[in-house]
């Protein structure tokens, strides 16, 4: 017991290292996961730790943001200037980076056309308000000549109407007094564009009775003879019917209120147009209307042939002709000018036509009463 | 039966006085502990250069040094130490058999001197961070098997700057601990 008492100390600094060692040696061996000790001590300093971090970081914000301030303002007006300078430079390299993507996409468009181009750049619009004009860079001396016409890879944009040495005067296709002979991609019937001034153009001097559909594409005819065939121009967006006339507006596809680089064609080569559509009209037509009782049967059950349903007016006349012409001997383009034309009031009748039967006098009453509107002719 | 303090033969410091035990505030203690733990972890976010300091050591060397007592500085060293522990990725138990021997060594050498000069604290300070980082040297080399970078040029700078910033710190560790 002495001894103990005597050696206390060193008997518990002697324990207690070696506690820590078998504590320190078992941690060693077992190298997974966070011990019991470990947990308590970060659990219970962290909050403490927590307090001390925020408590410096609020201190360290109030000093850097309230109260170290020197030179701020200078650093302030320097930083807006770098900054307005560099948005300048982004402003100025966007519009490079756009203009080389336009210049990209019209020099590929430029190499797939046939007709042969130059490349203009738009350094200008017209100086009258009204006239829908723009100045191009390229003039005569790089061959612009008056006349020429003037395209994107979009559509037709106008043409020249003044070549001076080093730039030229281009009137776009929505002037008032811009004409374009275009033609309708899914008739291919003709007509002429018209400028109104506006975004659209009208599209005339389309026969009422032409179907036009929303969406159709116009293209170039070139019988205008400054744009060459087959260029698309832009498409149908409203078409009115109104009693012997039809409105048909058309919005180019080239944004000619947006135009930075053009193409200008100094030699024209007309192209083909796209494959024409499908036609509107359903894929089984009935034969025409007859006289025979039996017309809902044959209508049902009997397809007209090919070759009648797509005849025209137009050829079904030339064939009564011909036949006119068989029937008297006459051989059309034969005859010199003053010799005796066929008979074309003969009565000739259809190889496939039913007899006609003779008619009667209540018949012919009948026939001329619903001529005129049921009211009995005096 | 006489008290067996009294019967106690002169320890192995030599034929020295016993000093008296002093008592210390408990939680003026336990505030300068935490504290101390407190800065090793937040300060060197701030100040990086300041992850070489060894606040706990001078909390612990301090307090030891305070009580006179060696179990009693003992147990401060282990307290202290396994927290520190606790509050690194190590294993536990290295810097408590650390501040452990640092602690039981303090109070153990002012049981016998009186230190009341400031300066003899600061050296005392210097002293107990050599043996601290040769004793953390043999550890973590030996029963560890870790890499050790023992820097002695800078092991003893570091000494002498402990031995600098006691100075100033154990003058306000004593305002906040009155004797009880």
């Amino acid at each position: 017991m002495d001894l103990f008492l005597r050696y206390r100390n060193i008997a518990v600094l002697v324990a207690a290292l070696f506690s820590q060692l078998v504590l320190l040696g078992y941690q060693v061996r077992q190298e997974d996961g966070s011990s019991l000790l470990r947990t308590w001590t970060v659990g219970i300093l962290a909050p403490f730790n927590q307090g001390v971090h925020g408590t410096v970081e609020y201190g360290a914000n109030a000093w850097r943001e309230y109260v170290w301030l020197v030179g701020a303002r200078t650093e302030n007006e320097e930083l807006h200037a770098e900054l307005d300078a560099l948005r300048i430079e982004h402003q100025s390299l966007e519009r490079a980076l756009g203009r080389i993507e336009r210049s990209t996409s019209l020099i590929s468009y430029q190499a797939d056309i046939a007709s042969t181009t130059v490349l203009a750049e738009v350094v200008g619009g017209g100086a009258s308000g009204a006239a829908k004009e723009i100045i191009i860079d390229q003039g005569s001396a790089d061959g612009i000549a008056a006349g020429m016409a003037v395209i994107t890879s979009e559509g037709v944009v106008g043409w020249i109407q003044a070549a001076h040495s080093s730039s030229s005067l281009v009137v776009l296709i929505n002037d008032v007094d811009a004409a374009v002979g275009a033609i309708l991609e899914d008739t291919r019937v003709r007509g002429v564009l018209k400028g109104r001034g506006g975004r659209e153009c009208e599209l005339q001097y389309i026969n009422p009775d032409v179907p036009v559909r929303v969406g159709e594409i116009v293209y170039t005819s070139g019988a205008d003879r400054i744009f060459p065939k087959g260029l698309p121009v832009g498409e149908v967006i409203d078409q009115e019917q109104s009693g012997d006339s039809q409105t048909i507006l058309v919005r180019p596809f080239a944004k000619l209120d947006r135009l930075d680089e053009v193409l200008v064609v100094t030699q024209g080569v007309h192209q083909s147009l796209p494959e024409r559509r499908e036609a509107q009209q359903p894929a089984a037509l009935l034969p025409p209307a007859g006289d025979s009782e039996d017309g809902i049967e044959t209508a049902l059950t009997s397809r007209p042939s090919p070759l009648d349903s797509d005849l025209t007016d137009a050829d079904r006349l030339r064939r009564q002709y011909e036949r006119i012409g068989a029937a008297q001997g006459h051989t059309f383009g034969e005859g010199l000018p003053g010799s005796r034309p066929p008979n074309f009031n003969l009565k000739i009748e259809p190889a496939d036509a039913p007899p006609i039967q003779p008619r009667s006098a209540e018949d012919l009453s009948a026939e001329e009463t619903e001529d005129t509107g049921g009211l009995a002719r005096p | 039966m006489r008290p067996a303090a009294r019967r106690l033969p002169p320890s192995a410091f030599g034929p020295m006085r016993r000093t008296k035990a002093v008592r210390l505030n408990p939680l003026p203690a336990a505030a300068i502990c935490l504290a101390a733990l407190l800065i090793q972890t937040a300060l060197p976010l701030y100040l990086p250069q300041a992850s070489v300091l060894d606040f706990p050591l001078l909390a612990v060397i301090y307090l030891a040094l305070s009580r006179r007592a060696p179990l009693v500085g003992m147990a401060i060293g282990v307290v202290v130490g396994l927290a520190q522990d606790g509050l690194t990725s190590g294993p536990i138990g290295l810097f408590g058999i650390l501040k452990t021997s640092a602690g039981y060594a303090a109070g153990a050498i002012a049981s016998y001197i009186e230190i009341k000069f400031p300066g003899a604290r600061s050296v005392l300070t210097a002293l107990f961070f050599l043996v601290h980082q040769v004793i953390f040297w043999f550890l973590a080399g030996t029963l560890l098997g870790g890499a050790v970078n023992a820097d002695l040029p800078r092991t003893l700078i570091l000494a002498v700057v402990h031995a600098g910033l006691a100075l100033p710190l154990y003058r306000m560790f004593d305002r906040m601990t009155p004797v009880a």
